[in-house]
């Protein structure tokens, strides 16, 4: 069985660990990275099966991050989910628009959570399967 | 009111080419108890003195070499910054009075002089002219304040908003660890331990339901205009508010009962936001009415009666009516306030966030309508929420009531109802 890999940029230590704690009991590889500089240099060096990108990291933030792996041909091809604790509207289509994959508000559902992941890194891992970012986008 | 001295301190600007005139209009106000008196025979003059001194009369003479009275009217209106220009012509010539009125003079006098009609005509224009500057003064106060208001709201709702954010980030863990504990995800979990890991989750998600609530609170107050709206069946939308609401009902056996017109046409709104008033509406009837009580939602179309300043609207009217506590009539306004519950002894029992009913308010009056409740107090109790959402584009739609198979639904005539003022009771 292949144990995909996780990457998670989170800066709140407890979150990490939260997320962390669920994948990796379900069988992802988890990796970490609390700012968004060391994200996009393990990005590039794990090319993750899928990114867990806090949108709202301090100093760079996960939305220049996302457009950053997305717009470097090395990158670009990995499946990255924004994170955020904003629930104001219009925060998908800017999470849409820096090129999240799915998007995810907190707190997180941790019933349904690690599905959810695990149904991108499928969708994204099964050759005709398309994307509809809209169908992953999970909230309150 | 103007007082009097103040009228006597008002700058005045005599022009005149002939001496003799300025210095019997100058000695003749001095002698009323004038003060600020000016005076000049050059009429070229007149716009920089007035720049200058801001005169709150100029008395004009209107034939003079040069520059006529009429131009220095002309010139005087491209440089007035405050609207109006208190201009008192002197004339010798009938046929110029119209002229010069029509060229901006507020009044005239006739040469030659009589001094108690100057003197009079110049008090009523001064009076006039400090009276339009009060005015302007409070205009400019009133909108200086309203910015001012404008501004603290803005704060104030920014602030809510990212507070509501930073509170988000820890109740993702508190609910998080807490929901993978009462969960046994990473082994069991005696009695106690299993209580206490689910207190903590049913605390978190109360505060989450609270921060979830004043964020939308400051979204309405931020962007009142911003409503969605869309055609939609109120049946089906009552619906699916009532499949949301179902479980908290079930739980407590309390019976909820739609009776739905069928001549509903189809209401113009945000449906979410109606759904989401219903929501609200059934969830506070739910929490207050106790077990086996009694939940009923009427909904008929409503239509007001036309006056002479309104025409007949058409209105839907949903009355939500429970059997449960009651509310004094002291308190049926406050319950819309934000975080208030009456604090009876049942009402300090309910877990809630207190602006449940202050954001259905809301979100009512964002579409045009009105929220109140009715009760006979406490004594008998049952409350009814009502509330009215104006039909806007009104077109009938087909009839989609009442094809719930197996509900106590059932249909209520096309009924006018116009027994009570809306909002008297609120």
């Amino acid at each position: 069985m292949i144990r995909h890999k996780i990457l998670i940029i989170e800066d709140n230590p407890l979150n990490l660990e939260l997320a962390t704690d669920l994948l990796e009991a379900n069988g992802f590889a988890i990796s970490s990275a609390i700012t968004a500089e060391e994200g996009l240099r393990m990005g590039r060096e794990i090319l993750p099966d899928l990114i867990l990108m806090d949108l709202g990291l301090p100093g760079m933030d996960g939305l220049r991050a996302t457009k950053e792996l997305k717009g470097n041909p090395v990158t670009c091809h990995l499946t990255i989910v924004g994170l955020t604790a904003h629930a104001m509207k219009g925060d998908t289509e800017i999470a849409f628009k820096a090129g999240c994959d799915g998007y995810l508000t907190k707190p997180i559902d941790t019933r349904t959570f690690v599905g959810t992941i695990t149904r991108l890194i499928a969708s994204k891992t099964s050759p005709v399967a398309t994307i509809n970012p809209k169908q992953y986008h999970v909230g309150p | 009111m103007v007082n009097s001295s103040d009228i006597l301190k008002a700058r005045i600007l005599i022009v005149d080419d002939q001496e003799v005139n300025v210095a019997l209009l100058e000695q003749m106000l001095r002698g009323a108890g004038y003060t600020a008196i000016d005076s000049t025979r050059n009429p070229r003059e007149v716009c920089d003195l007035h720049r200058k001194n801001r005169y709150s009369l100029i008395i004009l003479d209107l034939l003079m070499p040069g520059l006529d009275g009429f131009q220095v009217m002309e010139n005087l209106k491209a440089i007035e910054t405050e609207g109006y220009l208190a201009v008192l012509v002197q004339t010798a010539q009938p046929a110029h009075k119209v002229r010069a009125l029509k060229a901006g003079a507020k009044d005239f006098v006739s040469k030659p002089f009589n001094l108690a009609e100057v003197l009079l005509r110049v008090h009523n224009l001064l009076e006039v002219r400090l009276l339009h500057r009060e005015d302007m003064k409070r205009t400019e106060q009133a909108e200086v304040r309203s910015q001012h208001s404008e501004s603290a709201n803005l704060a104030k709702t920014q602030f809510l908003a990212s507070m509501s954010h930073e509170l988000r980030t820890p109740l993702n863990a508190i609910i998080g660890f807490s929901e993978i504990l009462a969960d046994k995800t990473f082994g069991d979990l005696n009695a106690r331990q299993f209580k206490y890991a689910n207190n903590i989750l049913t605390s978190g998600r109360h505060l989450l339901q609270l921060i979830n609530d004043i964020l939308d609170l400051a979204k309405v107050e931020a962007g009142g205009g911003e409503l969605i709206r869309d055609s939609f069946s109120v049946s089906k939308a009552l619906l699916e508010a009532e499949s949301i609401i179902k479980t908290l009902a079930y739980k407590k056996q309390i019976s909820l009962e739609f009776c739905t017109a069928s001549d509903l046409p189809s209401l113009f709104a945000s449906e979410s936001k109606f759904k989401q008033i219903m929501y609200n509406l059934l969830s506070n009837a739910i929490k207050f009415t106790p077990e086996h009580g009694s939940i009923l939602v009427t909904t008929t179309l409503h239509q007001s009666i036309s006056s002479d300043s309104a025409p007949q609207t058409k209105s839907l009217k949903v009355a939500v009516t429970d059997t449960g506590i009651g509310i004094n009539i002291e308190d049926q306004a406050r319950i819309f306030e934000e975080f208030e519950q009456v604090d009876s002894s049942y009402g300090r029992q309910q877990q809630g966030t207190g602006l449940g009913l202050a954001l259905a308010k809301k979100l009512v009056e964002m579409h045009g309508g009105k929220l109140w409740a009715e009760s006979g107090g406490t004594e008998v109790k049952g409350s009814t929420f009502t509330f009215l959402i104006p039909f806007l584009n009104a077109e009938p739609a087909p009839a989609l009531l009442n094809t719930r198979p197996g509900l106590s639904a059932k249909t209520v005539h096309p009924l006018v109802d116009a027994g009570f003022e809306i909002g008297a009771s609120v």
